[in-house]
């Protein structure tokens, strides 16, 4: 029961006090601020480099936990925060961190355009079903049937594949995985951390307090015990075969890494040329 | 010298942040972790590292905490170079 003194690794990485976080017993965000932080630690990312910007939910409040450059930006708004930072500094490393509510709901015609100019940075999507912080009300992602606080009778609606939409888009870097596979959800941020394109990683989290409630799925752990059952790891499968029912198969893996010239690449160069040409034209 | 002890790491949890949610007392392989009855500053049971010494240092609990509330410090051992049993398993790098 010791450790009150105890330094602990992710300590330099974490504004640790403004700790014990405001997320909910079992929920999956704080196993994904762990990853992203080990994540960060493995890749030997610059903290004066890095810049974190979340949207608005309970996903929003992850970046003011990290001890480095971080914005909380308004609803659906983080992809676009984020695209002026890396295009002003193109030096910097950006992440999003933010939940499926606000990247593909209030933002998503963001999320496909920087997907298509290849912006170069990493999109994590927390995946919950729902929207959490607002009481459970119905997103775009939430499943075929799902009881929520809007919908009590059950959604007639069919969700969005995310993974399959990214990869539409032309993310360079797709992949998704549940929170239960901890280890290769940290190796897959990694990646995408040195990735000089539009990764996109994709994170179904189990939501005991709201979600879990509303559809009788129990306690956190047997939240857990039926992400943990029903995923299945399909590497480099074609995003559209790669289904997410949540209570029949989660098909977790990388589905894409290709290679596509970064937007910030393709502005420089378009910058010099311009600039050859309005010098030749004034003589 | 004969008694055989062995101790691979030594367990920190921050039970003042911990939230109960029992992850790291369901996901153990070898069982180290159990609830106790004692409430934290917030009014979650947390759990207890009653079996450090069957702790193989998989990290699996470390990984998977939401609370980012355990630290599974790794111990050097020091080994009985005749019969390979652990003489001082408190010997720290």
């Amino acid at each position: 029961m010791s450790g009150g003194q105890v330094k602990f690794p992710l300590d330099d990485l974490l504004r640790r006090d403004r700790f014990p976080h405001l997320w909910c017993q079992g929920c999956g965000l704080g196993i994904i601020l762990s990853a992203f932080c080990r994540a960060v630690q493995e890749a030997d990312i610059d903290l004066d480099h890095l810049v974190v910007v979340s949207g608005i939910g309970c996903a929003g409040r992850l970046s003011g936990y990290l001890n480095c450059d971080s914005f909380h930006a308004t609803h659906g708004r983080a992809i676009p925060l984020a695209s002026g930072a890396k295009i002003a500094n193109p030096d910097l490393k950006v992440v999003v961190i933010s939940g499926d509510g606000d990247l593909f709901a209030i933002g998503g015609n963001h999320f496909v355009h920087a997907a298509r100019r290849n912006l170069e940075m990493l999109v994590i999507c927390s995946n919950n079903f729902n929207y959490g912080m607002t009481g459970g009300q119905l997103g775009p992602t939430t499943p075929f049937q799902a009881l929520t606080k809007t919908t009590p009778f059950g959604n007639w609606e069919e969700p969005l594949n995310l993974v399959q939409l990214a990869s539409a888009a032309g993310a360079t870097y797709v992949a998704r995985w549940t929170v239960t596979y901890t280890q290769r959800l940290t190796n897959s941020i990694k990646k995408g951390l040195q990735r000089e394109g539009f990764a996109f990683i994709e994170v179904v989290s189990p939501c005991p307090a709201i979600y879990g409630e509303m559809n009788e799925q129990g306690s956190a752990w047997q939240m857990w015990e039926e992400l943990e059952a029903v995923s299945r790891i399909r590497d480099g499968i074609p995003p559209a075969e790669a289904s997410l029912d949540i209570h029949e198969r989660i098909i977790c893996g990388d589905f894409i890494d290709r290679e596509r010239a970064g937007y910030t690449l393709r502005l420089r160069q378009n910058r010099d040329v311009a600039r050859q040409k309005a010098l030749a034209s004034y003589g | 010298m004969d008694e055989v002890q062995r101790r691979l790491a030594h367990i920190h949890i921050r039970s003042s942040e911990c939230k109960g949610c029992r992850y790291c007392v369901e996901i153990c392989p070898k069982r180290v972790y159990e609830m106790t009855t004692v409430y934290n500053e917030l009014g979650y049971r947390v759990p207890q590292a009653s079996h450090e010494e069957e702790c193989i240092v998989c990290r699996r609990c470390e990984t998977a905490c939401p609370d980012l509330a355990i630290y599974v410090k790794r111990m050097g051992v020091r080994f009985n170079r005749r019969n390979l049993s652990v003489v001082d398993a408190s010997y720290q790098r």
